[in-house]
């Protein structure tokens, strides 16, 4: 396979994202800008370069398009990259490849072994093996041990099919109950589900629904995660009467969103994955689209919360205005912006346990500027960057509590 | 190098004709007391060029003049065999209204400009010393600013075009009617402010403005310099703009005008120009602001407000006055007052051209004294700023460079001086550092 | 010098993850913004201070290697593009504000400070940095200054050597000096004047002291539409005739806003073939009469409408859509070739119809984007073959009328973009012989060993076109 992507062409290297891109702000180096990895691809097309020289810059890469947000001519550098980390396959030593591909083929696009494992980790956590592990494991990989978060006491299930809405019925929605967001944060899925019932939706759980499959896309496995889109697309399609696809995790909402993109050349499924994907939207899209009741509540709280917009959700999906307009229909809300709100955390999937020390640097950024803002509570909405900044408050002292905005709506009376 | 000085007067003579070179009556052209040996009137570029090229050849030294008014600025030469006047390069040569350009050759005197563009309502915010006899070429090689660069700029930012004879006599040009060019080096910038010493001006075009609707001078008076000072800091930290702020001591008050000369008292003249409701607000603001500080205000306008400002324009540069310029970054301005007058003699006065960091210091010559100049030098290294010793008598300039300090790329400096002059023809040793 | 023992060298000096040298790390340094050049350096060093920016001039002139220094390498002209190979300098480390007085209105930077940095850090005192070319989130002072870049504001504020009151530099040889200083009219000969827009060929700049400027009270936008590019221009001139100069007077045609709108979603009108965008700033009684005089006069010329920007954000949204115009382009075709001309501004109508001409005599399609204001025109032809191909020629002939049309009206080929590597054959079409020898003696001065960025600038004798270097006979009389 040669890494010949029609779509570098349209960049005309005015290099307006350099400024955007977290790595390039980090090391000044152009290698490690958006312009500078779409001209690495380039000159390896034409054969002036080995693709494995390419690869390091391309991995070191977020993928948090905050580039694409900035980029004048429209370059669709996620596209590029994805094409790119295709033909590249996943980065890193041999051993470090092996386990990436094992995990992203065999675990990620199988609900019950992912289950599994999660039993597993959940075991580990509890019993006094996480303890034990963090005192015996080298400096690097324990650091990496340490961003585990708990995971859930049980992983989310729903408990029927379809829950009805609470009070007048207004649409009818499915969730997508997302692999991390199922086992980490089940709680969280429990709130969305209740905000959106308390708003008029009946909430359809489509049983037999995978992973996204964006980790695969992103790590070269482009092959399974579009296994895993035709089961999505499957699952989801049967029930026809359907006014949205709602998901809470902003990567999965951003790799749905492209699903169109991902099978354009499977013509089984090219149009049905498109019809697909122009039914996904994040939770707080549709929300502030359809409205949001608040209960009166005796007393409103008052509390300053400072807002983490996540990559995929604004510069994927271009969704930032509504989380805001939604965090401003919660009586004694007020609203604190921290300095580069659309910067990336760091988290950016499993970017943190592969290229720690740059995640690293960003994170200790984003949470001075969270500090800055004198906020109690950063609200994220999205599973990566709530881990990563719940890591970020223990790491760097920041006194936050991180909280999903579902979460939040749910707890304020929404 | 030799020098055939003698051939001179010949040589020039069958260049430009006897009727353009003068060879008597030379004590009144003496610059620091050194009488010239003929004084010539070129007619135009290629004649000014041409009268460099046999001075280089002859080995003379050229001493370029327009209005005269800032003639003495400078060390003294190592030598002056010839003045060149070019009062004959006199022609406007396109004023485009519209573009907000005005193209005239070296010799056009800033009078005459101002008349021209005053018939399309634009105007030349130049405003040297005694800018009624300048020339606006003379005005660039000396590039002696004056109150009105708060709001305009300097003279070097109003130039974008020249044409210069260089000193071996050839013409060469750079910029032209465009306010944005790259089109290589920025050589206006190389010949504005070099004191004549790499080329004559022979043309420039400059940008010019439009007049604005109104225009007043406030004048708020009170007992002492630095709550005069106060006031003009609280101006300039607010949103207005004002088009030249210049502070006064009690000793400068007397010239200029009986509105402060009754009593003499410091005081600050605030020009403010624009259309009536943006003046109107300058006025209200800063006469509130005045009072609040206990100093009464007056207004100028017209010809009070005219002959005001052109007395401040030409303090220090008076009969047999000498005059000092101080510069420093701004801030400094505020307070160097208490410093100055510890140093200076009381016979002296001051003006501050406030947000430009400007300090004109005026004082009877023999008060100007080689220890009176090293305790300003020593002030003016404190401040990271430098001194002009703009008009002293010859016997202060042989001690001390007229210029302080030394620029620290002095070096490069007298590369370019070598390059573009190798014979030494133009104001020779007169400027920064002996260049 | 041979290769292993130059980097060893530089390791030395800047530390081993600041000295690139392998293939995949050269390769991004072969270019700038300028997409016909690319020429690959030997090595590329990033210095943090001053002293190492010092220290790696003289180990490259000891290897007997050009240097040329880079910013962001957004430029257009091709000026950091290594056509003789050597060390790159990038400066892209040396971001930090070392000094603000505001009292003073004076900072000191280091030269790899992007330009929206160092105004976004002024924002809370009220204060700015006037310069503000369309690059601006991404450029760099140092950049800004090698090419005294403009930008929409600089019509009524100026350009970057009217904002720049000082600099340390490197020299050729590794000397460090300072010219100019935080006080104004500074003696001797204006070398701070010289280096701004000196395009790296002089010196290397490791600090500048700019001067900053206040906040204006009021700022209102305007956007005019008309139905045709001749009435924008008309307009343009009319209310410079009017004796009215506002921050900003740009115009844009409709390709450029339909590019713009459909990346950024900014919102321009559609239905007018050309806009003219204007900022009027001020004191708040300011505002409000020049904006009622502004409208008159666009309207005497034809305005079919007039819209006022009501929020912070629309007029920072309609901003954004100007500056980023160029970026745009790329929607338009794979190729650009932005041509940065000036005319003056009482002949923008005429000169914009020349270049209209130009696009249909040569099948060359043209967006237009530029400071009608000051007269600078950026006519950007776009193509979708490539600088190899046969086609390429139209292009050169199209820009080479335009160019000729500006001269011809006692325009000049570059207003802030700079010669670079680009336009050094016409450089020849502006200034003659004793012109040309005078910058020569200037640049053997301060480099007379032509070490720092050679080959820029001055005409080589080869078109970085790929077709002869331009003919003497066909050039336009300079005036």
């Amino acid at each position: 396979m040669t890494l010949v992507i029609p779509e570098v062409e349209t960049c005309i290297h005015c290099g307006l994202c350099l400024n955007q891109c977290p790595t390039y702000r980090v090391t000044h180096l152009e290698a490690e800008s958006p312009r500078g990895r779409i001209y690495l691809v380039k000159a390896a097309g034409e054969g002036r370069l080995e693709l494995p020289s390419v690869a390091d810059h391309l991995y070191l890469c977020l993928m948090c398009r905050a580039c694409e947000t900035a980029c004048p001519s429209g370059v669709q550098y996620g596209r590029i990259a994805e094409a790119a980390r295709e033909v590249l396959g996943p980065p890193g030593p041999p051993l470090q490849r092996w386990i990436t591909r094992f995990a992203l083929r065999s675990l990620m696009p199988h609900p019950r072994r992912l289950r599994i494992a999660a039993a597993l980790l959940r075991f580990y956590q509890r019993s006094g093996l996480a303890a034990l592990a963090l005192r015996i494991l080298p400096r690097s990989l324990r650091r990496r041990a340490a961003l585990l978060p708990p995971v859930s006491p049980a992983a989310y299930t729903s408990e029927a099919d379809v829950l009805p809405a609470m009070g007048e019925k207004r649409a009818r929605v499915a969730f997508l109950s997302g692999c991390v967001m199922s086992l980490f944060f089940a709680d969280v899925n429990h709130a969305t589900v209740r905000v959106l019932r308390r708003n008029g939706c009946d909430v359809v759980m489509p049983r037999g629904q995978a992973c996204c499959g964006a980790l695969n896309v992103h790590y070269g496995e482009a092959a399974s995660a579009r296994a895993m889109a035709r089961r999505n697309i499957d699952v989801f399609s049967a029930d026809p009467n359907i006014d949205a696809i709602i998901v809470n995790a902003s990567g999965c909402g951003a790799a749905m969103k492209e699903y169109g993109h991902l099978l354009k050349d499977d013509p089984a499924y090219r149009e049905r994955a498109e019809q697909f994907a122009a039914k996904v939207r994040d939770a707080s899209e549709f929300l502030a689209g359809h409205g949001v009741r608040t209960e009166p509540r005796p007393t409103a709280t008052a509390m300053t919360v400072t807002y983490q917009d996540p990559c995929h959700l604004a510069h994927g999906q271009r969704v930032r205005a509504e989380p805001r307009a939604l965090l401003a229909t919660v009586p004694g809300l007020t609203l604190k912006e921290m300095p580069g709100a659309d910067h990336c955390c760091g988290s950016a999937g499993i970017y943190n346990i592969l290229q720690p020390e740059m995640s690293e640097v960003l994170l200790r950024e984003k949470m001075e500027a969270i500090r800055t803002t004198g906020a109690q509570t950063v609200v994220a909405p999205n599973p990566g960057c709530m881990m990563q900044l719940r890591y970020g408050a223990q790491r760097f002292g920041v006194p936050v509590r991180v909280k999903h905005l579902m979460d939040l709506l749910d707890e304020t009376g929404a | 190098m030799s020098t055939d000085v003698a051939a001179l007067p010949s040589r020039l003579e069958s260049l430009l004709g006897s009727s353009r070179v003068t060879t008597t009556d030379l004590a009144r052209w003496a610059i620091d007391e050194m009488a010239p040996r003929v004084v010539v009137r070129p007619g135009d570029a290629h004649q000014v060029g041409a009268v460099l090229r046999v001075c280089g050849e002859l080995g003379a030294a050229v001493i370029p003049r327009g209005g005269g008014t800032a003639i003495e600025v400078g060390n003294v030469p190592r030598a002056a065999d010839v003045i060149l006047l070019t009062d004959r390069l006199s022609d406007i040569v396109d004023y485009d209204h519209s573009n907000l350009t005005v193209t005239v050759q070296g010799g056009v005197p800033l009078e005459a400009v101002g008349e021209t563009l005053a018939g399309q309502r634009q105007f030349l915010p130049l405003d040297p010393p005694h800018a009624e006899a300048a020339t606006v070429g003379g005005t660039a090689a000396v590039a002696l600013n004056g109150p009105r660069r708060l709001l305009y700029g300097s003279v070097r930012d109003l130039v974008i075009g020249v044409r210069v004879a260089r000193a071996d006599g050839v013409n060469i040009r750079w910029g032209g009617k465009t306010v944005k060019n790259v089109a290589g080096y920025d050589m206006c910038k190389l010949f504005v402010g070099s004191l004549g010493t790499l080329g004559l001006l022979t043309e420039l075009t400059l940008k010019v403005f439009p007049l604005p609707e109104a225009s007043r001078t406030l004048v708020c008076r009170n007992s002492d310099l630095a709550s005069i000072l106060i006031l003009s800091a609280r101006i300039l930290a607010s949103p207005l703009l004002p088009a030249a702020m210049t502070a006064v001591d009690a000793a400068v008050a007397s010239a200029l005008g009986p509105v402060l000369a009754d009593p003499p008292s410091p005081g600050l003249l605030v020009s403010l120009t624009g259309f009536d409701a943006a003046v109107a607000r300058h006025e209200g603001d800063i006469t509130r602001w005045a009072n609040e500080a206990g100093m009464d205000v007056h207004t100028l306008g017209g010809d009070a407000e005219a002959s005001a400002w052109r007395a401040v324009r030409n303090f220090g540069w008076d009969g047999e006055d000498a005059a000092i310029r101080l510069s420093t970054p701004h801030a400094a301005t505020l307070t160097l007052h208490v410093e100055l007058r510890a140093v200076l003699p009381s016979s002296s006065g001051i003006v501050v051209h406030v947000g430009s960091g400007t300090v004109w210091i005026r004082l009877p010559r023999h008060e100007l004294t080689p220890d009176l100049l090293a305790s300003l030098r020593r002030l003016t290294k404190r401040h990271e700023g430098h001194l002009l010793t703009a008009r002293a008598p010859r016997a202060v300039k042989t001690v001390a460079d007229v210029w302080f300090p030394s620029p620290p790329a002095l070096p490069l400096m007298q590369g370019l001086k070598h390059a573009f002059d190798p014979r030494d023809v133009l104001n020779p040793g007169r400027f920064v550092s002996g260049l | 010098m041979e290769r292993s023992l130059l980097i060893r060298n530089l390791r030395r000096i800047v530390g081993e993850a600041y000295v690139l040298h392998r293939d995949d790390e050269l390769t991004v340094y072969e270019q700038d913004a300028l997409m016909v050049a690319r020429h690959k350096p030997d090595v590329v060093v990033l210095p943090d201070n001053t002293q190492q920016v010092a220290d790696v001039v003289k180990v490259a002139r000891e290897a007997g290697l050009p240097i040329v220094a880079r910013g962001a390498g957004t430029g257009l002209a091709g000026g950091a593009i290594p056509e003789q190979g050597g060390v790159v300098i990038a400066l892209t480390r040396m971001t930090r504000i070392l000094d603000v007085d505001p009292v003073s209105l004076i900072a000191v930077v280091e030269p790899g400070l992007v330009n929206a940095e160092l105004t976004a850090s002024l924002a809370s005192r009220g204060l700015f940095y006037a310069p503000d070319p369309g690059s601006q989130v991404a450029s760099t002072i140092g950049g800004n200054v090698a090419n005294n870049s403009g930008g929409p504001h600089c019509l009524a504020y100026g350009v970057t050597s009217n904002h720049v009151l000082g600099m340390e530099i490197v020299l050729s040889d590794g000397t460090i000096t300072w010219v100019g200083g935080r006080a104004v009219d500074g003696p001797g000969y204006d070398l701070t004047g010289l280096l701004v827009g000196s395009e790296g060929t002089l010196g290397i700049v490791t600090k500048v002291i700019v001067r900053l400027m206040k906040r204006r009270e009021a700022v209102r936008t305007l956007l005019a539409l008309y139905d045709t590019m001749d009435a924008a221009c008309e307009a343009t001139s009319a209310v410079i005739a009017a004796g009215i100069v506002p921050e900003a007077m740009e115009i844009l045609d409709r390709l450029v806003m339909r590019a713009v709108n459909q990346t950024l979603h900014v919102g321009f009108p559609e239905d007018a073939e050309a806009a003219l965008l204007i900022d009027v700033e001020g004191l708040r009684e300011s505002v409000p009469v020049l904006i009622a005089r502004i409208e008159e006069i666009c309207r005497a010329d034809g305005a079919r409408r007039i819209q006022t920007a009501s929020s912070t954000e629309e007029r920072l949204n309609l901003w954004k859509g100007r500056k980023h115009a160029y970026g745009a382009m790329g929607r338009l075709g794979r190729r650009t070739m932005m041509l940065d001309v000036c005319a003056p501004r009482s002949r923008l109508p005429e000169i914009m119809r020349r270049v209209l001409e130009a696009g249909r005599r040569w099948n060359i399609g043209v967006s237009n984007f530029f400071h009608a204001g000051d007269g600078n025109l950026h006519p950007t032809p776009f193509f979708d073959f490539d600088e190899t191909s046969p086609e390429y020629a139209r292009v050169i002939g199209l820009c080479e009328d335009i160019m000729r049309a500006c001269i011809e009206m006692g325009g000049t080929i570059t207003g802030e973009h700079g010669i670079g590597l680009e336009k050094r054959e016409y450089l020849s079409w502006m200034l003659n012989e004793d012109d040309i020898d005078s910058m020569k003696r200037v640049k053997a001065v301060f480099d007379p060993v032509e070490a720092l960025n050679p080959d820029k600038i001055f005409p080589a004798g080869r078109s970085v076109h790929g077709s002869p270097a331009a003919d003497p006979v066909g050039a336009p009389r300079a005036q």
